[in-house]
């Protein structure tokens, strides 16, 4: 019940997804459950992406194909940065200004902000929480 | 700009009215003005070695000298530099450059009258004022709706057809020629400063008017009948001349209007594209070479089931045949190698079917996008035979290598693809060059294929095709790139095919004679191939004035002065109008250097082609190979050593006949000796040019910045950017130099080719400053397919190739190439003189060494701004 008042609410759905079959599967279900509840605009986000693994990179040329025009611009990338960030309690933007994963966060952001015609942060980042439960 | 200079140096900035060297030494040392006397030599002697601030002056003021490690040559280091500080003013922000300016000069320019100087600035900015809106009031002029009556035209062809007899036959005095070439000048130089295509054709009529001037003068005025020598000399020289002048004036039309054609998108339905058989031929080079064009060339996009890409290996070998089939690709083969490339080509052509057929020649890595950008034309003109894209080369050719102008500098190449075939192309008049392009195979096959007759088999397909009244067009964008000649022995061989080829097909299939062809396609034909024959006529210059000063023949049977009122205006002329049009492809007088490297070695091959045509065989261009070592090639420049002896023999006598010769002939003397001088710089710079530089590598770095991430062995990922990449390895510059990338330390980059990433396996190769040099360690085929993929062949890898790089200026093109004249009599030097012994040798380090000792300007003035690596993703 919460999810969909959550999706009925929502300005656009960012759907995280991880380089695994699992969560594949995941996001392919919440793309159908959002189509259902009223379509608000839906984002696949690929988390923790690492080109150099195959099964990766099958999985990202999948999300292309399942879902087409759905997928956001960038892929967060798997950098061990991010989680000495998070051991550290700082943002990867504090921690390693210059890391993948600082460079893919910003480039997120300013795609989500100017896909949103206004900047809606928490309405987004609640969604995300959301889809990652 | 102006921030980059030390504080101290603003502060001299300002002009000094009285003491002005001093304060401005002063200022150099960190002095500032109003100090007073204690104060000043309290902070030089006392203050100054403390201070860090000073000590980093010190520095910029004195580059080439090292305060730590004083030498013996400083002693006169120290006191030429400070002279130079006290004499020159640091470079003043002006008209957006920077230049140093002399105060001796700012009080000369003082000493003019205040209203002169009132008087020139009002009418430069009358000047500036008028010609700014005379671009659209030439172009309005020249659409206007009275040029389409025939009448009108009719008449302006005729007036015009009068003036320029009345202005090219009239014979002058001296003072009215004078008079009629200060005019000329004058109103070419108002005119040339308004931009524009329209004012460009104006500039050309002028220039071809003082040219056909100067020729009708030498023709009826300058031979001496009298004298068989003179006469003989003279009638060569002419001959030489009429054919510049021919060529000059075909060329004009040639370039008068470069169509620069955009690029049209295929229209049809993706189900409709037509299929393309894509054949790389390949003879005898190795596997290495061919890869990356096959690699690209399986990235091209388009539709897979239209696209075939066929090997073409005329050399049969097994490693050939295998890798193809493991890629995938067509793979053929032929019992004979009959007719070369060509005949290669045309076996393939009896074996394949697809609608329309792309060729690179092996070394050719073609952009992904080559198909998508060359077959859109097709589709909107069914007539069309041909699309040629420009062959663009990612390594520097022998004349860039060895002179060291690789990329700052536009070579050869670059005239002929960035002006010529757009010129062409107004015209319909684009031709063939063996490779980056597509054919209609409708066309081709009734041609009879690729034409056998010839060695430039390329060109004369083309011909054949123009005749049949089928288009080609030409898209200046660089969709494939490839490597260079290697060496100038190679280079050399391939313009002698050329030139063989070209006089060939002016023997067996003139341009000028036959069906098919209207006159400007006859003309831009005619012309490539005459420009082919500049053998002769250049060792004609380069020999002319010798005539004169060893035999005594009066080639040019005139009074110096008169030569100077007709030849200088020819000259002039021609230049600026020529840098004009080229300005953005050639830089003036660099096209003297590659040509003389050429003349001697194109001069037998295109007589006797033009004598016997089918003598002859075809030779294969060379490529990939590595200059492993510095050497001069001597038997490549005997015959220009040769040339220079003679020239300095005759600069010598000519001296001698300046001094002790009868008075009346120092006129004639003083002009052909400086035509000996000019002679002299330009071998010289054609010597430099044999003395082979080494080559480090044995893959080419292009500098290109890509984005790119590096994985580093403790899963951190840095975003970055590349700096240059190869084949064998790529430079990577970081935001942040991480600790522990030692020396083969193990990482992995990302690279994107679109949408796509791939990561490559590579080790630390070195590292200086934020770079980080690596070396690619790839374990699969997939991994060096998407490594050509995401660099060489990316749509945009070649298209800012040029940019950074300055217009012509007319002299200073020529400084330049005097400049390389002069180094290459140091290098000749220093060579024969480490022959002599070791002692020479090291005695040939004198000149190093007292250029060491001249004042230079203060580091802080930017010298020359750094070339910024082109390309922005």
């Amino acid at each position: 019940v919460l999810q969909a008042q959550a999706l009925r609410a929502a300005d656009l759905v960012l759907v995280v997804v991880g380089p695994d079959p699992l969560s594949y599967a995941r996001a392919l279900r919440t793309v159908q459950a959002t189509a259902a509840a009223g379509a608000p605009p839906v984002a696949l986000l690929l988390n923790g992406f690492d080109a150099a693994r195959p099964l990766d990179r099958d999985l990202l040329a999948m999300l292309r194909a399942g879902a087409p025009g759905k997928l956001a611009p960038v892929q967060l990338h798997r950098d061990e940065s991010l989680r000495e960030a998070l051991a550290c309690k700082q943002s990867v933007l504090e921690f390693a200004p210059h890391s993948m994963a600082a460079h893919d966060v910003t480039v997120l952001t300013t795609w989500l902000l100017s896909t949103l015609a206004r900047p809606k942060t928490a309405a987004t980042q609640a969604e995300q929480e959301l889809s990652l439960s | 700009m102006n921030t980059a200079r030390p504080a101290a140096a603003g502060a001299a900035g300002a002009p000094a009215a009285g003491g002005g060297a001093l304060a401005r030494l002063l200022a150099w040392c960190g002095v500032a003005p109003q100090a007073t006397l204690w104060a000043t030599l309290a902070s030089l002697l006392l203050a100054r070695p403390l201070d860090p601030a000073g000590r980093a002056r010190w520095r910029a003021a004195f580059p080439h000298i090292d305060f730590s490690r004083l030498r013996a040559g400083d002693l006169l280091r120290l006191p030429l530099q400070l002279l130079w500080l006290a004499l020159a003013v640091p470079p003043q922000a002006r008209r957006g450059h920077l230049r140093w300016t002399f105060p001796a000069r700012a009080r000369w320019l003082a000493a003019v009258p205040a209203p002169l100087l009132r008087a020139g600035r009002a009418l430069r900015a009358h000047l500036r004022l008028a010609t700014s809106g005379s671009r659209r009031r030439s172009e309005r002029f020249a659409d206007h709706r009275l040029w389409d009556r025939p009448m009108t035209r009719v008449l302006a062809y005729l007036m015009s057809g009068v003036l320029a007899v009345l202005c090219i036959t009239t014979p002058f005095s001296i003072e009215a020629q004078t008079i009629f070439v200060v005019m000329f000048w004058v109103l070419a130089m108002v005119v040339r400063r308004i931009p524009g295509q329209v004012v460009t054709l104006l500039l050309m009529v002028m220039s071809v008017a003082t040219s056909t001037r100067y020729l009708w003068w030498r023709c009826s005025q300058t031979l001496n009948w009298d004298q068989w020598l003179d006469l003989w000399w003279g009638l060569l020289l002419l001959a030489a001349e009429v054919y510049t002048w021919v060529v000059l004036l075909l060329g004009y039309i040639q370039t008068a209007w470069p169509l620069r054609r955009s690029v049209v998108t295929v229209p049809l339905e993706r189900e409709q594209w037509p299929t393309v058989d894509v054949f790389i031929p390949t003879y005898n080079e190795p596997l290495s070479v061919v890869k990356p064009t096959l690699y690209a060339a399986m990235g091209l996009d388009w539709p897979a089931d239209k696209l075939r890409i066929h090997l073409l290996d005329d050399g049969r070998r097994d490693e050939f045949r295998r890798f193809a089939a493991e890629l995938g690709v067509g793979y053929m083969v032929r019992d004979d190698n009959l007719h070369a490339k060509a005949g290669n080509l045309n076996r393939a052509l009896a074996r394949t079917d697809g609608e329309f057929v792309a060729i690179f020649d092996c070394d050719h890595i073609p952009t992904r996008s080559f198909l998508q950008v060359s077959m859109g034309w097709f589709v909107r003109d069914p007539k069309l035979a041909l699309l040629q894209t420009p062959h663009h080369f990612f390594s520097p050719d022998p004349f860039e290598r060895n002179l060291g102008i690789f990329r700052s500098t536009p070579n050869e190449g670059e005239l002929f693809y960035g002006l010529i075939q757009d010129g062409n192309d107004l015209w319909n008049a684009t031709f063939f060059c063996g490779s980056c392009a597509v054919l209609r195979r409708g066309p081709l096959m009734e041609v009879g294929g690729i034409a056998v007759e010839t060695v430039t088999e390329d060109a004369h397909t083309a011909l054949k095709l123009q005749r049949l009244g089928y288009t080609s067009a030409y898209l200046n964008v660089p969709q494939a790139a490839g490597l260079a000649t290697e060496s100038l022995s190679a280079h050399i061989g391939q313009r002698i095919r050329w030139s063989r080829g070209m006089a060939q097909i002016f023997r067996l299939d003139n341009p000028f004679i036959g069906k098919g062809l209207n006159w400007a396609q006859r003309i831009c034909y005619g012309n490539a191939m005459l420009h082919f024959m500049n053998g002769g006529p250049r060792l004609v210059f380069l020999t002319a004035p010798l005539a004169f000063l060893l035999f005594h023949a009066y080639v040019i049977y005139t009074p110096a002065i008169a030569v100077l009122l007709y030849v200088l205006p020819h000259m002039a002329h021609a230049n600026i109008t020529n840098s004009r049009i080229q300005g953005a492809h050639r830089h003036s007088f660099w096209a003297e250097v590659y040509e003389t490297v050429l003349a001697w070695y194109i001069v037998r091959p295109t007589l006797v082609a033009l004598i016997d045509p089918h003598k002859g065989k075809f030779n294969v261009t060379a490529k990939g190979g590595l200059v492993d070592r510095e050497y001069r090639d001597w038997s490549i420049a005997m015959p220009y050593l040769v040339l220079m002896v003679l020239n300095m023999i005759g600069f010598a006598v000519g001296i001698g006949r300046l001094l002790w010769g009868p008075d009346d002939e120092r006129g004639t003397t003083l002009l052909n000796l400086f035509w000996t001088f000019y002679n002299m710089l330009i071998l010289g710079a054609a010597v430099s040019v044999a003395s082979e530089s080494k080559q480090i590598r044995r893959t080419h770095r292009v500098q290109l910045e890509l984005a790119a991430v590096l994985h580093l062995p403790d899963g951190k990922c840095i975003a970055c950017r590349t700096e240059d990449f190869s084949e064998g390895g790529a430079a990577l510059r970081l935001p942040l130099m991480p600790p522990g990338l030692v020396r083969d330390a193990q990482v992995s980059v990302s690279l994107w080719r679109g949408d796509n990433e791939s990561v490559f396996p590579a080790r630390v190769a070195s590292q200086a400053g934020m770079s980080l040099r690596l070396r690619w360690e790839l374990t699969e085929r997939e991994q060096e397919i998407a490594l050509i993929q995401c660099t060489f062949a990316r749509a945009d890898a070649w298209v800012s190739w040029s940019s950074g790089r300055v217009h012509d200026k007319p002299l200073r093109g020529l400084r330049k190439v005097l400049a390389v004249g002069i180094g290459g009599y140091g290098g000749l030097l220093q060579d024969s003189l480490t022959r002599v012994g070791p002692a020479f040798g090291r005695a040939s380090a004198l000149p190093a060494m007292l250029a060491s000792l001249l004042p230079r300007h203060p580091q802080a003035a930017p010298a020359h701004p750094a070339r910024s690596p082109s390309g922005k993703r």
